[in-house]
C-alpha cells in the first residue's frame, strides 16, 4: 500500500517535472541533440531580440558582487537598447542565478547553452564557477566573457574565453612592484586558499622574487576560519618588512582587527578584492593605512566613467563598486564586437572580440591577449581617515 | 498478503516511470537533462547512506569524504595518467570502498552518537588535506576530467544520461535484493538492538563493516560519475553540508525503505529547481526537510498513510482494482 | 620564546569561547545523553543579538552579555520543546538529526533576514593593557578570559551548590531513579538544556567582540571544533570540557605554528578522533560512558 503511494507520488513528481520542463524549454523535442552549432543561436531574424545569460551568485556568501553585475550589465543592456540596439536589433539578458557554487554554475551553463535563443553569455564572478561552467560552453562553442575571473588558467583554457580583470600574474607584478619601490625586501604572504587565492600568491611571489625580494613565509588559510591570530604570531616570527594578503573583504577586516590586537605595525598590501565600503566599516582604525589597488575608482574618475557613475547612482542610488564595473565593460565590449563582426556567428565575433585593443572601459583600458585576458591599468589605494584615497 | 496482490499494479507505474525516464532526452532540453543526472547520483548516494543509516543503524556524517575519494581518484586516474572510464569508475568505488574500511575500522565500535562525530571528522580531513596536498592540485581543483569513451568519441550528455540512469536502476534493483537477503534482515537485526544479535551469535562488527564498504563503495561511484559529468571537481564541492543534504533525502523520503532515499532524493534535487523562487531557499529546505520528517513524519514520506487523503485513496483504489482484473 | 607566549595568550582566549562551548555540550550530554548538533547555530544567535543592541540601541559590553544570555536560554529553551521534548521516545539518532536540521534552519532563516554579508561590531576595550618582550596583551582579551572565567565559576557554584544544580546532577546519574526520588525530571532537563544554550549564546557574543565580525555562518566552525574539545576533556564531566576547550584551544595555535593554518581544522578533528577510539571518556571524564 505505502509503495503504491509513493510511486504515485514519485511519478507525479516526474510528471510535475515534465510540465514545469516543457514551459521551460523554448524548442521541446528538438533539442535531443547536444547543441553542436553556434550559428544556431538566434537565427538571423532581425526582429527578434539579441539575447545574453548574465550568470552571477545572486545568492550566497558572494551575493552582494552578484547584485553588482546585475545592476551594471542591466544599465549597459538599456543604454544599448536606448541606442537603437545591437544590429538593429534589441538586447535582452537572460539572468541566472549559480550561488557561487561550481556544480550550480555547471547546471546553469548548460540551460544556457541548451537555450536557442541565447547568443553568448556574461559571468560568472568567481574562478571556480568560471572553470566549472567552461567545458561546457567550450563545447557548445559559445563566448564566456567573465567580467572578474583572474585565474592564471581560466581563460587560456578555452578558445572561447575572455576575462576583463587582467590576470593575478599582471596585478601580482603591479603590487610587487610597488611593494619593493616602497623598500620591502622581506613580505610573507597570507592567502585563501582557493583556486583564486593560490593565483594571487604565485603571482606576487613569482614577481616579487624576479625583483630580488624574498618571500619569507607563504601561509595558506581555509575558507570559514574566523581566528588569525594563530597565522599571524607565526608570520610575525620571520620578521617580513610587509605583508601581502590575499582575501576577500570580510575576511581582510577580520585579519587586519587580529593583527592591530596583536599590536603589530607593518604595511599590509592587498589585492583589489578589499576594495569595498563594508571593508571600511568592520574593519575601522585597524585598515587605517593597508594598502590596494584598483581599475575604476568613483572619487576620481576618468571621463568615460564620470557618466557611467552618474547614471548608475541616478538609477540605485549608490555608487557602483570596481566588480560592477568590469562587468558593464565585459558587456560593452561584447556588444561591441557583435557590431564590428556584422552578424551573430559565433565565431565572427569571438574574432572581433578577440582582437579588441585600447578599449576605453570604465574600468581601465582594456586589451584582449592571445589568451584571452585582459590587459588592465592599476590605481593605487590607500585608507586614510576611514576613506580610500589615492597614492600619487 | 496485499503486497502481491499489489504488484501489477506497481509493476505498470514502474514500468510507466521508466518509460518517461527513458524518453527523458526526446523530450527535454540538455538542462533537464543536467538536472536528471544530478538527481541520479544524489539517488545513488542517498541509497548508500541509507544502507548505513535505515538498515544498519550507523549514522554516518561523513559520506561527503567517500564521495569526495571517489571523485578525486576517478579523476586523477582520467587526467594524470590517461586511464579509460571503467577503470576510473570502477577505482573511484574501490578507493572509496578501502577508505571506508578504514574508516569502518576505526570508528563502527564506538556508540551511534560518536560514530556520528567520527565519520564527520574523518569526512572534514579528508577534504581538508585534498585542499592542502599537492598531488591533488589542492585548491586548484582538477580540471578538464575527459567523458567517456566509446566507440572512439566522447560521450555525449544524452549517452551520460542513459549510462547513469542504468548504473541507478541496476543499483536500485541491487539495494532491494540486498536488504531483502540474510545479509540485509541481519542488518537490520543489528540496528534494532545490537546486543540482542551479538547474543545469537552475530558477528556484529564484521556485519557492519560489510554494509560500510557496500555503501562506501556506491558513494565511490557516485563521486566518479559526477567527477566525470562536470568535468571539474573542487574540494569546496565536498562539503559537511553535502552530507546534511544527503541525510536529508533519507529522512524526508523515509529510512530503512528501499524507496524512500530516492523519492527523497528526486524531490529535494528537483524542487529547487522547477520551482523558481525556491532555489534562493534550497539550503533552508533542507534544513527544514530534516525537521518536519524527523517531528511529523518520522518514517517519511514513504511511512505517511496516504489513503487518509480521498483522491490518493481513490487513485490507489483505481489501480488496485485494475490489476484485478488484469490477473 | 616571544612567539610560544604569544601563541600561549592567543589560545587561552580562543579556548575560552571553546571552554563556553564545550561545557554547553557537556551539559546536554550529561541530563539527555544527547548532542546538540545546534549549538553553533546558538552561538552565531547570541552574537546576532549582541550586533542588534550594539547596532540599534547602545554600545555596551555588558548589556550585550546579558542579552545573548537571554537569547540563548530563550532559543534553547524552545528547541528543547520542539526538537527533543515532542519527539521523546524517538531514537537519539533521530534527535540529532532533528538538531542537524534546526542548525540548518536557523542559520539560513539568519542569512535572509540578517543577510548573508559579513558585519561588523564595535570594537570594545581595544587599548593595549601592557607589552611584555614584544608579547602584546590586550584589556579586551583580559576582560573576556575574565568574562569566561566568571561564567565557568558561576556555572560550578550553580550545579554544585543549588538544589537546581543537585537536580542536574541527579538527573544525569539516572534520570528514571531521579523521576522517582521526586525530581521533576522535564523541568530539570530544560533548565540545564536552557542553561547550555546561554552558555553557547555568550561564547558567540565574546567571539564577535573579539573577532569583531557577525554573520550568519560564523557558528559552524566553532561549533563542531568544541565539539572535539568536548571529548577531547571529557564530555561527562564539566570541569573536563572546560580543561578541553582550553587545550584546544593551545594546542590548535601551537598546531599552526608548527604545520600550516589550512591544516588547523584537521589538528581539532585528529585529536576529537584520537580520543573517541583510545580513551572515549574523555582526560577527566568518567569511564562510563555508554548510555544504551
Amino acid at each position: 500500500m505505502k509503495k503504491l503511494a509513493s510511486l504515485l507520488l514519485a511519478s507525479s513528481l516526474i510528471l510535475g517535472l515534465a510540465a514545469c520542463g516543457n514551459s521551460a524549454a523554448n524548442n521541446p523535442g528538438g533539442e535531443s541533440q547536444a547543441p553542436a552549432s553556434s550559428e544556431a543561436a538566434g537565427g538571423q531574424d532581425s526582429s527578434e531580440p539579441i539575447r545574453i545569460a548574465l550568470t552571477a551568485p545572486l545568492t550566497g556568501n558572494l551575493s552582494q558582487y552578484g547584485e553588482s553585475f546585475q545592476n551594471t550589465v542591466e544599465l549597459a543592456c538599456k543604454q544599448w537598447n536606448e541606442k537603437g540596439g545591437v544590429l538593429g536589433r534589441t538586447v535582452e539578458l537572460s539572468i541566472e542565478d549559480t550561488a557561487g557554487d561550481s556544480a550550480q554554475a555547471a547546471t546553469v551553463a548548460q540551460k544556457v547553452v541548451s537555450d536557442d535563443t541565447i547568443f553568448a553569455q556574461v559571468g560568472d564572478f568567481n574562478t571556480a564557477c568560471c572553470l566549472a561552467a567552461q567545458p561546457i560552453y567550450d563545447g557548445a562553442g559559445m563566448i564566456q566573457i567573465s567580467p572578474t575571473c583572474s585565474a592564471i588558467n581560466f581563460a587560456v583554457g578555452s578558445k572561447w574565453s575572455f576575462e576583463c580583470l587582467g590576470t593575478q600574474d599582471v596585478q601580482g607584478e603591479f603590487m610587487a612592484q610597488w611593494a619593493y619601490d616602497s623598500g620591502a625586501r622581506k613580505v610573507a604572504i597570507l592567502y585563501l586558499n582557493s583556486d583564486w587565492g593560490i593565483s594571487v600568491d604565485q603571482g606576487f611571489a613569482k614577481a616579487f622574487e624576479a625583483l630580488g625580494g624574498e618571500i619569507v613565509i607563504e601561509e595558506p588559510y581555509n575558507d570559514g576560519e574566523t581566528d588569525f591570530s594563530a597565522a599571524l604570531t607565526k608570520m610575525r616570527e620571520t620578521s617580513p618588512d610587509a605583508l601581502y594578503i590575499a582575501c576577500y573583504y570580510n575576511d581582510g577586516a577580520a585579519i587586519n582587527i587580529q593583527r592591530e590586537t596583536l599590536g603589530w605595525d607593518i604595511p599590509v598590501y592587498h589585492p583589489g578584492t578589499v576594495y569595498s565600503t563594508d571593508f571600511l566599516s568592520i574593519g575601522g582604525t585597524a585598515v587605517e593605512g593597508v594598502y590596494t589597488n584598483v581599475g575604476f575608482y568613483p572619487d576620481d574618475p576618468t571621463p568615460a566613467a564620470a557618466a557611467f557613475i552618474e547614471e548608475y547612482n541616478a538609477l540605485y542610488g549608490t555608487d557602483p563598486d570596481y566588480y560592477g564595473a568590469c562587468a558593464y565593460d565585459a558587456f560593452n565590449v561584447l556588444m561591441e564586437a557583435i557590431e564590428r563582426a556584422g552578424e551573430l556567428d559565433s565565431e565572427k565575433v569571438r574574432d572581433e572580440l578577440a582582437a579588441t585593443s585600447g578599449y576605453e572601459g570604465v574600468s581601465g583600458s582594456i586589451t584582449f591577449d592571445a589568451n584571452g585576458d585582459a590587459k588592465k591599468s592599476y590605481i593605487k589605494l590607500t585608507v586614510k581617515d576611514g576613506a580610500y584615497a589615492v597614492v600619487r | 498478503m496485499t503486497k502481491k496482490k499489489l504488484s501489477p499494479a506497481a509493476l505498470v507505474l514502474l514500468l510507466a516511470v521508466l518509460v518517461v525516464l527513458a524518453a527523458f532526452p526526446f523530450i527535454f532540453n540538455s538542462y533537464l537533462l543536467q538536472v536528471a543526472v544530478y538527481c541520479g547520483i544524489y539517488i545513488m548516494l542517498a541509497v548508500s547512506l541509507n544502507l548505513l543509516i535505515g538498515y544498519t543503524g550507523i549514522f554516518s556524517m561523513g559520506h561527503v569524504g567517500f564521495y569526495c575519494v571517489g571523485a578525486y581518484t576517478s579523476a586523477l586516474l582520467a587526467t594524470k595518467m590517461g586511464m579509460p572510464f571503467i577503470v576510473c569508475f570502477l577505482a573511484g568505488g574501490l578507493v572509496a570502498a578501502f577508505f571506508g574500511a578504514l574508516v569502518g575500522f576505526a570508528t563502527l565500535r564506538l556508540n551511534d552518537i560518536f560514530i556520528a562525530f567520527a565519520t564527520m571528522g574523518l569526512g572534514e580531513i579528508i577534504r581538508i588535506v585534498i585542499q592542502n596536498a599537492t598531488f591533488t592540485n589542492g585548491a586548484l581543483g582538477v580540471t578538464g576530467i575527459p567523458m567517456p569513451e566509446w566507440f572512439g568519441r566522447p560521450m555525449n550528455r544524452v549517452e551520460f544520461y542513459y549510462m547513469v540512469l542504468i548504473i541507478v536502476v541496476l543499483l536500485v534493483f541491487f539495494t532491494y535484493r540486498l536488504v531483502h537477503s540474510n545479509t540485509g534482515r541481519t542488518w537490520m537485526t543489528i540496528r534494532d538492538d545490537a546486543n540482542a544479535a551479538a547474543s545469537l551469535g552475530i558477528n556484529v562488527f564484521r556485519y557492519k563493516m560489510q554494509a560500510m564498504v557496500i555503501s562506501c563503495f556506491v558513494a565511490g561511484l557516485a563521486g566518479s560519475l559526477y567527477a566525470t559529468f562536470v568535468q571539474y571537481i573542487n574540494a569546496s564541492n565536498f562539503t559537511i553540508s553535502v552530507s546534511t543534504n544527503i541525510i536529508a533525502m533519507v529522512a524526508i523520503g523515509g529510512m530503512g525503505t528501499v524507496s524512500g532515499p530516492i523519492l527523497g532524493a528526486v524531490i529535494l534535487q528537483i524542487l529547487p529547481e522547477a520551482i523558481r523562487f525556491l532555489s534562493n531557499y534550497r539550503q533552508l529546505m533542507f534544513g527544514a526537510a530534516l525537521v518536519i520528517s524527523i517531528m511529523f513524519a518520522p518514517k517519511g514520506l514513504v511511512g505517511l498513510n496516504w489513503k487518509r487523503i480521498k483522491p490518493i485513496a481513490k487513485l490507489c483504489a483505481l489501480f488496485e482494482s485494475k490489476s484485478g482484473k488484469e490477473e | 620564546m616571544t612567539m610560544i607566549v604569544q601563541q600561549l595568550v592567543n589560545g587561552i582566549t580562543q579556548g575560552g569561547l571553546y571552554a563556553l562551548l564545550a561545557i554547553s555540550y557537556a551539559l546536554v550530554y550529561g541530563v539527555m545523553g544527547m548532542v546538540n548538533f545546534s549549538t553553533g547555530s546558538i552561538y552565531m544567535l547570541g552574537a546576532v543579538g549582541g550586533w542588534l543592541i550594539c547596532h540599534f540601541f547602545i554600545e555596551s559590553f555588558f548589556l550585550s552579555v546579558a542579552v545573548g544570555f537571554c537569547v540563548g536560554f530563550a532559543v534553547a529553551f524552545i528547541l528543547e520543546k520542539l526538537a527533543f521534548r515532542s519527539i521523546r521516545g524517538a531514537s537519539r539518532i533521530s534527535s540529532l538529526i532533528c538538531t542537524i536540521g534546526f542548525s540548518q534552519l536557523i542559520n539560513e532563516l539568519v542569512a535572509l533576514t540578517f543577510g548573508k554579508a559579513t558585519k561588523g561590531m564595535p570594537s570594545f576595550f581595544s587599548r593595549e593593557l601592557f607589552s611584555i618582550a614584544g608579547v602584546h596583551i590586550n584589556l579586551l582579551q583580559v576582560v573576556l578570559v575574565l568574562t569566561v572565567v566568571v561564567i565557568l565559576i558561576a556555572l560550578q557554584i550553580l550545579v554544585y551548590k543549588t538544589r537546581m544544580g543537585l537536580a542536574i546532577r541527579t538527573v544525569s546519574m539516572d534520570n528514571k531513579a531521579a523521576g522517582l526520588m521526586g525530581i521533576n525530571v522535564d523541568q530539570t532537563i530544560s533548565v540545564a538544556f536552557s542553561l547550555a544554550g546561554a552558555c553557547a549564546a555568550i561564547a558567540g557574543l565574546a567571539g564577535c567582540v573579539y573577532y569583531r565580525s557577525v554573520s550568519a555562518y560564523m557558528g559552524w566552525t566553532p561549533g563542531i571544533k568544541a565539539f572535539s574539545a568536548a571529548v577531547f576533556g571529557g564530555l561527562s564531566s564539566m570541569p573536563g570540557a572546560i580543561l578541553g576547550g582550553y587545550l584546544m584551544g593551545i594546542i590548535e595555535n601551537f598546531g599552526v605554528q608548527i604545520f600550516s593554518t589550512g591544516y588547523r581544522d584537521v589538528i581539532s578533528f585528529f585529536v576529537m578522533i584520537v580520543f573517541l577510539l583510545v580513551r572515549p571518556q574523555g582526560l577527566m571524564g568518567k569511564k562510563k560512558i555508554t548510555k544504551v
